[in-house]
């Protein structure tokens, strides 16, 4: 569950990204958040995750009260949640297994616990035959489903992909965000930011639109230019 | 904690030390370096110590009677010197036990001559006063610089009463100049040091920036990324402090001999007298400075 109750967010410059944003996304929904740049989707992804302080306002993420987090809680938080980048951020000199272990490392897990998992999310991203291969070896697709993999391993309850396709073609686009249906399916709460209006178009899940720093519209089965 | 992530920890700061090779070398030749002139004067300070205390003659203190004083008097005075504080001993030598004495100085034939001039002996009655504190010996020279019956014309020439306690205090002064001299040289190559090692680590940190960065989205704790730029510290602190101690030990042993000459044979303290305290202290150092730098280094990652 994630709630924005009134939530503002200024930075120290004076920039004012959100303004008295509304917005409550329930366990296992699809939803896709759209805007031109510098809308504030990217600020409302860096609230979610912790990486900004909300200015005013609520926000809950489950069990967590955002505006009133301690900072030795947050890492906990984030277990709650797998971020996908649009540059991929893989780590060139390790393997993709390597790539996708080392988030299970990272959170103390055991050997035996990362060898039972790397597996099965690499087959899930129908990339089990790549698992020995370097991130530059594979194709932008494909790095983007080691991505996946890599924030699904700590099998968090929520998935956010931050423009998931802006370095892949339209073909990859599409499966990359039906694999995020497919994570979806497995009852993720999966919000992707993006502004490609095609696939929004496409896959017709709920659409959040956000313009300078308000929520615009809200519709499900929504379209890019539904407001 | 687990076993796994202890070899993580370990392996992680393995690497970054080989990784940023140039700095890490650096850091520990200064830290070896800023250990070694510790260890130096430390050494140093130790010999000069035990040098000092074995002069035991410089707690003695000659006091010269009068020649017009008389048996009685001088007997007295014997008495009130004993009597004063910090006063160890008191010997009395009379002006012809020191004529005897000075003459065993000389050969039969300078003897022979000498013994002609008995009767002048020039020599007066002496008191040899050895006390206990060097600290305490000011108060017990004007005591008896105070006594009625000693030999004013020497006391108006400062040589009564007479005592090498002057030499011993330029040497205590000498070598409590020496220690401040260790102490800031210790806090400057120290501080040095330290830079140089959060320099490292940044370096360190900065090309692994990225890594931390997605440790901090998978949700990694805060001791979990540090970890490995303590080890990285611990490990130069280690090494630092394993250099500087056989470095020491070559120096102590085979160089500071040839550089002391004879007084090397006669005085110098074995090594295994500091082997033990300069292994700790060497270590503490190492391993402070190691441990405290990374952590400093590292803060302004571990914002969430």
């Amino acid at each position: 569950m994630i709630e924005f109750k009134n939530v503002s967010k200024t930075y120290p410059n004076g920039t004012v990204a959100l303004r008295n944003v509304n917005l409550s996304i329930a366990d296992g929904e699809f939803v896709f958040i759209v805007g031109h740049s510098g809308a504030g989707k990217t600020t409302l992804t860096k609230l979610l995750m912790r990486e900004e302080c909300i200015t005013s306002g609520s926000l809950r993420v489950n069990n967590y009260r955002l505006e009133k987090i301690r900072r030795s809680k947050v890492p906990y938080l984030r277990r709650e949640m797998g971020v996908v980048f649009q540059d991929f951020r893989l780590f060139d000199n390790m393997t993709v297994y390597e790539n996708v272990a080392f988030a299970m490392r990272v959170i103390g897990e055991s050997n035996r616990a990362i060898n039972k998992r790397v597996p099965y999310l690499l087959n899930l991203v129908n990339l089990a035959d790549k698992c020995d291969r370097f991130p530059h070896e594979l194709s932008g697709g494909e790095q983007q489903r080691v991505a996946f993999a890599r924030a699904l391993v700590n099998n968090p309850k929520i998935i956010i992909a931050d423009e998931p396709t802006g370095n892949v073609d339209p073909q990859m686009s599409l499966e990359i965000i039906d694999l995020l249906i497919r994570i979806n399916k497995l009852d993720k709460t999966v919000i992707v930011v993006t502004h490609e209006k095609s696939l929004v178009d496409y896959f017709k899940k709920r659409v959040v639109c956000i313009g300078d720093g308000c929520i615009v519209s809200d519709k499900i089965g929504g379209m890019y230019d539904a407001h | 904690m687990r076993i796994s992530n202890i070899f993580y920890f370990i392996k992680q700061g393995f690497l970054g030390i080989i990784r940023n090779a140039v700095m890490s070398s650096a850091s520990i030749l200064i830290l070896a370096s800023s250990m070694l002139v510790l260890g130096t004067f430390w050494t140093v300070i130790a010999n000069i110590n035990s040098y000092m205390d074995s002069l035991d003659e410089l707690n003695v203190i000659l006091l010269y009677i009068a020649p017009e004083t008389d048996e009685a008097r001088t007997e007295q005075i014997g008495d009130e010197i004993r009597a004063m504080d910090n006063v160890t001993n008191v010997t009395f030598l009379s002006k012809e036990e020191a004529w005897e004495l000075e003459l065993q100085k000389y050969d039969e034939t300078q003897r022979a001559i000498f013994e002609q001039f008995v009767k002048l002996n020039p020599l007066p009655d002496t008191y040899k006063i050895e006390f206990a504190e060097i600290e305490k010996s000011t108060p017990l020279l004007f005591q008896l610089s105070s006594i009625e019956g000693i030999d004013l014309d020497l006391k108006e020439q400062g040589k009564n009463p007479k005592s090498v306690i002057d030499i011993a205090n330029k040497v205590e002064s000498f070598k409590n100049g020496i220690s401040m001299i260790c102490v800031w040289l210790l806090i400057i190559l120290l501080v040095v040091s330290f830079f140089v090692i959060m320099n490292t680590i940044r370096l360190t940190v900065f090309s692994r920036k990225q890594e931390i960065i997605i440790m901090r989205y998978v949700g990694a704790t805060s001791s979990f990324i540090v970890a490995p730029f303590v080890v990285e510290g611990i490990i130069i602190g280690v090494l630092s402090s394993a250099i500087a101690y056989g470095l020491q030990y070559y120096l102590y042993t085979y160089v500071m001999p040839d550089m002391l000459g004879n007084f090397a044979s006669t005085g110098l303290l074995p090594f295994s007298e500091f082997s033990r305290i300069l292994a700790i202290a060497f270590l503490t150092v190492g391993l402070f400075a190691g441990i405290v730098a990374s952590s400093m280094s590292m803060r302004k990652y571990l914002k969430a």
